[in-house]
């Protein structure tokens, strides 16, 4: 064989490589391409599960004699530690020979080995220096497969996790929809008030009674600006307490007189500071 | 095994003797090489074919071969003493079809025998990747042999026979009981290259080191024949000069040119990788009857009965390049004993001695089967 077809096969087995990030559809092309190339008959790829070294990928699927197989196997998985397997990953390849058949094992750097079968003659020396090149490519292309499947298994989980949020964050948004529906329509006047006592919401029955503005009302403070009874009142509210107030009052931002029946609920009832939503009634003076 | 030769191509003494076969108690199913001039038609084959009470495969070809000679009109009928396990595939031309998992798929169901023939639709345009699945899933450790079949007027047509009746853009895999072996060759050399094929789309090639494919082609021929090649002596005179992928460890595996397209890529009967390494090869009748001959050879493997039988796949473009010295190439392979049938086919397929399975061109294929 001329070192010109050699340059040639190895060539083209060198571009076959990583043409694809799934671990099989890479090598159903990488694989056949370099045994197919070589007048190789088979090979087998063994990676690292959980400690113990398996068989992943083999070329041809149907193949019932495993012997040599699981003697390299035995081989890789009995080295008793990392400097014993590394030992026995600088004499690779590794050749044998059963039933007319040339057995060749070799590291697949950082993922594993290659196990190829080649029927007829032998290997070169020369090829078999030349693949070492490939087979680091080849376990590039190994690892890239893996990495890529590791993350596409997070990325699911990222996909799942943040489909879950918009899942709650709609089904919020569903019920806040429902409150607001009940707030705006509700046939007394409600008001939202912070932890401040500062106006943060109110429906429109609130502005009518108030004979104020959304304008007007919204960010009115009423702990420092309102009457002083009111202000007793709310204060008792914005610290946990349910409070009520019923009489006359004179809005400060409609300037208008009204007789009103107020309720004011504290949104948490604990001990400290809280935001209070408070009913408001105009009814009529007994 | 018995083999029935009709002489007449006429779809009634097909029905005959396909009846005849099948109706015998030794004979449990039925290989059929049929001529395309036969003009089998699914109108008039498919009932036959479907009525057929054993498994009959087979396909259509320019030409089929009957010990020493080659047949233009005429019918073959093989009867097989076991009953073989047969795989049909279809859209072999189908862009997304997963051959791998298809095939692994349909082996899990039957057992893998020792002989395979594959015959596929010669005109489809997945054939190597359908050949990348088989090795796949096969390997080496088979005796796998076939060949394309089809038209030289090359329409488009049914061209395999099944128990579902003819079939077009499709392959068959016959499954046979018994052990043989296979013989390689074409006696084609190169005379000039490597090219790389710097772009190629399947069977055609675009390009070749940078350069437009016709033009490196047309020069190479130019400098070793003294012809200037042109679109209307394509066809004559590329039949001499066909490309070759060299291998570490045989022959070049050859890519016959058949055409040349508007835009000057040449298309061939078979797929050129992009990135591959292609020689321009040339060949004479005497080279070519040489590897015949070197083929005819019974291995000391095989122990003849009078059930052997060999079976040739000759390449219908060598029958062209070669005209009235074909004859010449038949009456090289001298087996004596031994019948032989065959076809001329649009590309064979062969493994070789646990190194290769291929689909070749230009190129003759042997096997000796022992027990049919």
């Amino acid at each position: 064989m001329s070192i010109r077809i050699q340059e040639q096969v190895l060539f083209e087995i060198a571009m076959s490589l990583g043409t694809s990030l799934d671990f099989e559809d890479m090598l159903n092309i990488a694989l056949s391409t370099y045994l197919r190339r070589l007048c190789c008959m088979g090979a087998v790829v063994f990676l690292e599960e959980e400690g113990v070294y398996k068989e992943r990928f083999s070329i041809p699927r149907k193949d019932d004699d495993k012997t040599v197989c699981n003697i390299y196997l035995e081989k890789i998985n009995g080295c008793s530690d990392k400097n014993e397997r590394q030992k026995m990953v600088d004499e690779m390849p590794l050749h044998s020979s059963h039933n007319g058949k040339h057995y060749y094992l070799m590291p697949l750097s950082q993922v594993g080995f290659l196990m190829v079968v080649k029927g007829q003659a032998p290997l070169s020396q020369s090829m078999l220096k030349s693949l070492q090149k490939i087979n680091i490519k080849l376990a590039e292309s190994i690892l890239s497969c893996i990495t890529h499947s590791k993350n596409e298994i997070l990325n699911m989980k990222l996909k799942n996790q943040i489909r879950g949020r918009k899942k709650a964050e709609a089904s919020l948004l569903a019920e806040r929809k429902k409150y607001m529906a009940i707030f705006e329509n509700s046939p007394v006047g409600m008001v939202y008030y912070d932890e401040e006592g500062v106006i943060r919401e109110c429906n429109q029955k609130f502005i009518d009674i108030m004979g104020s503005s959304r304008e007007k009302l919204i960010g009115f403070n009423t702990v420092q600006s309102g009457s002083a009874t009111v202000r007793e009142v709310i204060g008792k509210a914005l610290n946990g307490e349910f409070s009520t107030y019923e009489g006359e009052y004179t809005s400060i931002t409609g300037n208008r007189h009204t007789y009103l029946r107020t309720r004011f609920n504290p949104v948490t009832s604990d001990s400290g500071k809280t935001e209070v939503i408070a009913t408001v009634e105009e009814i009529e003076r007994d | 095994m018995h083999i029935e030769l009709d002489r007449t191509g006429t779809v009634g003494v097909f029905e005959k003797l396909l009846k005849g076969l099948s109706g015998r108690a030794d004979v449990n199913g039925v290989l059929v090489l049929a001529c395309d001039a036969n003009g089998f038609t699914s109108e008039n084959i498919d009932p036959i074919l479907q009525s057929c009470s054993v498994p009959v495969v087979g396909g259509v070809f320019p030409a089929i071969l009957h010990i020493q000679e080659k047949i233009e009109r005429g019918t073959i009928l093989v009867g097989l003493s076991e009953t073989p396990s047969v795989i049909l595939f279809k859209g072999m031309s189908d862009s997304s079809a997963d051959y791998n998992r298809l095939l692994e798929r349909e082996l899990s169901e039957i057992d893998v025998t020792d002989t395979i023939i594959t015959l596929v639709d010669g005109l489809a345009s997945r054939i190597s990747s359908f050949m990348n699945a088989m090795f796949i899933n096969l390997g080496l450790e088979k005796n796998i042999i076939g060949g394309g079949a089809g038209s030289l007027s090359l329409d488009k047509k049914p061209n395999l026979l099944s128990n579902e009746g003819m079939l077009e853009d499709a392959a068959v895999l016959i499954f046979i009981k018994s052990r043989s072996s296979i013989s390689i060759s074409h006696g084609w050399t190169p005379i000039k290259g490597p090219f790389k094929v710097t772009e190629s789309d399947r069977n055609v090639i675009k390009s070749l080191d940078w350069m437009p494919a016709f033009n490196i082609y047309r020069e190479v021929i130019r400098s070793h024949s003294g012809q200037y090649l042109t679109k209307d002596n394509f066809p004559t005179l590329s039949m001499s000069y066909p490309f070759g992928i060299a291998r570490i460890c045989c022959e070049h595996i050859v890519r016959d040119p058949v055409k040349m397209d508007e835009d000057g890529n040449l298309i061939c009967v078979g797929e050129v990788r992009e990135g591959s390494f292609i020689d321009i090869l040339h060949g004479s009748s005497d080279s070519l009857i040489e590897a015949s001959r070197s083929i005819s050879i019974i291995p000391g493997t095989i122990s003849m009965t009078s059930n052997s039988m060999a079976l040739m796949v000759d390449c219908i473009s060598r029958a062209l390049f070669m005209e009235d010295k074909f004859e010449d190439e038949l009456r090289a392979i001298m087996l004596p004993d031994v019948p032989l049938v065959g076809m001329l086919s649009f590309g064979e397929i062969a493994t070789k001695g646990n190194e290769s399975l291929e689909f070749h061109n230009k190129t003759t294929v042997l096997s000796i089967l022992e027990e049919l």
